[in-house]
């Protein structure tokens, strides 16, 4: 009641006050103009996908493609990258999917049954590190360690008898995608752990109490209080993973570090291929094109990831 | 705290060494960088536990080496400044933003939020910037990142919890718009600054993206982009880089030397991280509940 007087006088105050007005307006104005400059200008270049582009002429003067401006996107469905682009960016999206959305959460229990919370403070901020680093580097990281000649992983494995000989695991097709999984997991475990952290300081005692009593061991307090409280924060967060299928995201910083010539075709994403086509083949519109067909995808599965995270768990971004 | 039994059991040694085992995993990687980056050896036989002939000569190569000590100090500068326009411009929108009678709040609110669902796309980006004149400039680091959707997010809520008694005192004072943001509400939020700041001074500092394709000139080269650069023609990649046959061409020991820069560009993030962490954990929380 009291907070709600002293709202409304605010708004008295200021709300009717011109000056005070226009200083709102004047402190939302630098991130209004830079949204529209950065943001909303580049949506208008868009129209270069049903145009043939041309560097010089410019955007409004660039002849429009054949076809009725869809010959950029007939000649993408055309071709045989397309195919295994799409393929691919669904493949690791879904493996990523898969694999990278759970382990943050097993830590996140692990780390709450800990009885030293000393130990608990180490073992999280080591976990935090690979978050804060560059792909670059864990790329750089990486390639020495998995190097086939004088990596540490492949003279370990040959050492101990695993393997007869070294194997370059980045070239490898049976090895390069389970490897980039497993470096997702490296490198986002400890952040994502700390919203379930989050979740599981704010569970009522009395519930572990209330299975304490029952004769509940530690495998019934996490199987019954802790885990029940953690499945409406992985499903919501892994719903709205599902609306990033196809922008490769971190994905695409790891693929664009981990690729080359001769494992293209097994990483090839549509983020990367639009970079290539775009840069370096300077396929302006053609690359717009193709991008412009990712964008919409992505809309459709944001809505539709969005819809269902609002049936399912009554939670939405909008 | 879960409710836990008094004397250890065979899961708690279990769950230690599951841990201790992670952390190894996770830290390790970075001791092994730290090590061979003191390594003397002349070969590419790199170190696992102790540097073989320990050596500071490839920190005195990179810190003697004049594009990467420039590509430095560009990444310095850009996390400088790029985090202070960012922090600068998504607080003070987002303070008017969470005055609910600031005219055209849901129209603001709706322009800000669609870009962070729809963008115009790789090449149609690269030509605006080319058209505001920012290509080859040292602003296209600093500009186009100034304003973040989800920083506003989290910013927003935090402006929301400070009581609004204290504002109604300084409005008895007779104190502007101006004045309450600076004098009262950002002093109470600092925490939350602290927390946009490190996220988007990791995000500058990390960025290679924009001086990989916005600019050509080796004087707006960043640590980041020299790195990709590096990593990626060592993976056997077909880009060309002067950077790295610079670098080659030093001839002394070239895989240290690799090493000592990567050392070089994660040193700052990790002296500030640790000191920062209970912030952002509060951070990460109010962001992910607000979507």
């Amino acid at each position: 009641m009291k907070t709600k007087k002293r709202k409304a006088y605010q708004e008295s105050v200021l709300g009717r006050n011109p000056k005070s007005q226009l200083a709102l307006q004047l402190m939302a104005l630098p991130a209004i103009v830079s949204v529209i400059l950065f943001s909303y200008l580049p949506m208008y270049g868009v129209i270069i996908a049903f145009k043939n582009y041309n560097i010089f002429k410019g955007i409004m003067a660039s002849p429009w493609a054949r076809n009725n401006g869809f010959e950029h996107f007939i000649d993408f469905f055309k071709t045989p990258a397309a195919l295994s682009v799409v393929l691919n960016t669904l493949k690791m999206a879904g493996l990523m999917l898969v694999f990278t959305t759970w382990p943050p959460m097993l830590l996140a229990i692990l780390l709450n049954e800990l009885r030293s919370s000393k130990f608990m403070k180490t073992v999280q901020t080591c976990s935090y590190l690979p978050h804060f680093i560059s792909w670059a580097v864990c790329g750089g990281i990486f390639y020495s360690l998995l190097n086939p000649t004088s990596g540490a992983i492949n003279l370990i494995l040959t050492s101990i008898g695993v393997m007869d000989k070294s194997i370059n695991f980045l070239s490898d097709p049976r090895f390069l995608v389970p490897i980039m999984v497993l470096l997702r997991i490296w490198k986002g475990i400890g952040w994502g752990s700390i919203i379930y952290l989050g979740v599981i300081v704010s569970i009522d005692q009395q519930l572990y109490e209330a299975v304490e009593i029952d004769g509940g061991q530690r495998f019934a307090k996490i199987r019954y209080v802790t885990i029940p409280h953690l499945v409406p924060t992985f499903v919501l967060l892994f719903i709205l993973e599902c609306g990033k299928i196809m922008s490769g995201g971190d994905t695409f910083n790891q693929v664009y570090v981990f690729s080359n010539v001769t494992n293209r075709g097994l990483i090839d994403i549509l983020d990367t291929y639009i970079l290539r086509t775009g840069f370096e083949n300077g396929r302006y519109s053609y690359s717009t094109a193709v991008n412009l067909f990712k964008s919409v995808i992505n809309v459709i599965l944001l809505l539709t990831a969005n819809w269902v995270s609002k049936k399912a768990t009554e939670t939405s971004l909008f | 705290m879960a409710y836990r039994p008094k004397r250890a059991t065979t899961f708690d040694v279990f769950n230690y060494i599951i841990l201790i085992l992670l952390t190894f995993v996770i830290v390790y990687p970075f001791y092994y960088i730290l090590i061979n980056s003191f390594n003397g050896l002349l070969t590419h036989r790199p170190s696992f536990f102790w540097p073989e002939l320990p050596t500071t000569r490839t920190y005195q190569t990179v810190f003697a080496d004049k594009s990467l000590m420039s590509a430095f100090f560009v990444s310095v500068a850009r996390t400088v400044v790029g985090t202070a326009i960012t922090v600068v411009e998504t607080a003070l929108c987002a303070y008017a933003l969470s005055k609910p009678y600031l005219r055209f709040r849901g129209f603001y609110m709706a322009l800000l939020i669609i870009p962070t669902f729809f963008n115009g796309g790789t090449i149609p980006v690269y030509l605006n910037l080319r058209n505001l004149g920012l290509v080859d400039s040292f602003w296209v680091y600093v500009l186009p990142s100034g304003f973040s959707f989800f920083y506003m997010v989290v910013l927003m809520s935090a402006f929301r919890n400070v009581p609004s008694s204290l504002e109604d005192a300084a409005l008895i004072d007779g104190a502007g718009c101006w004045k309450i943001f600076f004098r009262i509400i950002l002093p109470v939020t600092i925490p939350t600054f602290a927390t946009i700041a490190l996220y988007a001074a990791v995000g500058q500092w990390n960025q290679w993206f924009d001086t990989m394709y916005y600019t050509k000139k080796d004087s707006l080269q960043t640590l980041a982009a020299v790195l990709m650069r590096i990593i990626r023609e060592n993976l056997g990649t077909d880009m060309a880089s002067d950077m790295m046959s610079d670098l080659e061409n030093n001839s002394y020991n070239p895989e240290g030397v690799k090493f000592a820069t990567m050392i070089v560009s994660v040193t700052p993030i990790l002296c500030i991280y640790p000191f920062l962490q209970k912030y952002f954990v509060k951070g990460i929380m109010i962001g992910s509940i607000k979507g």
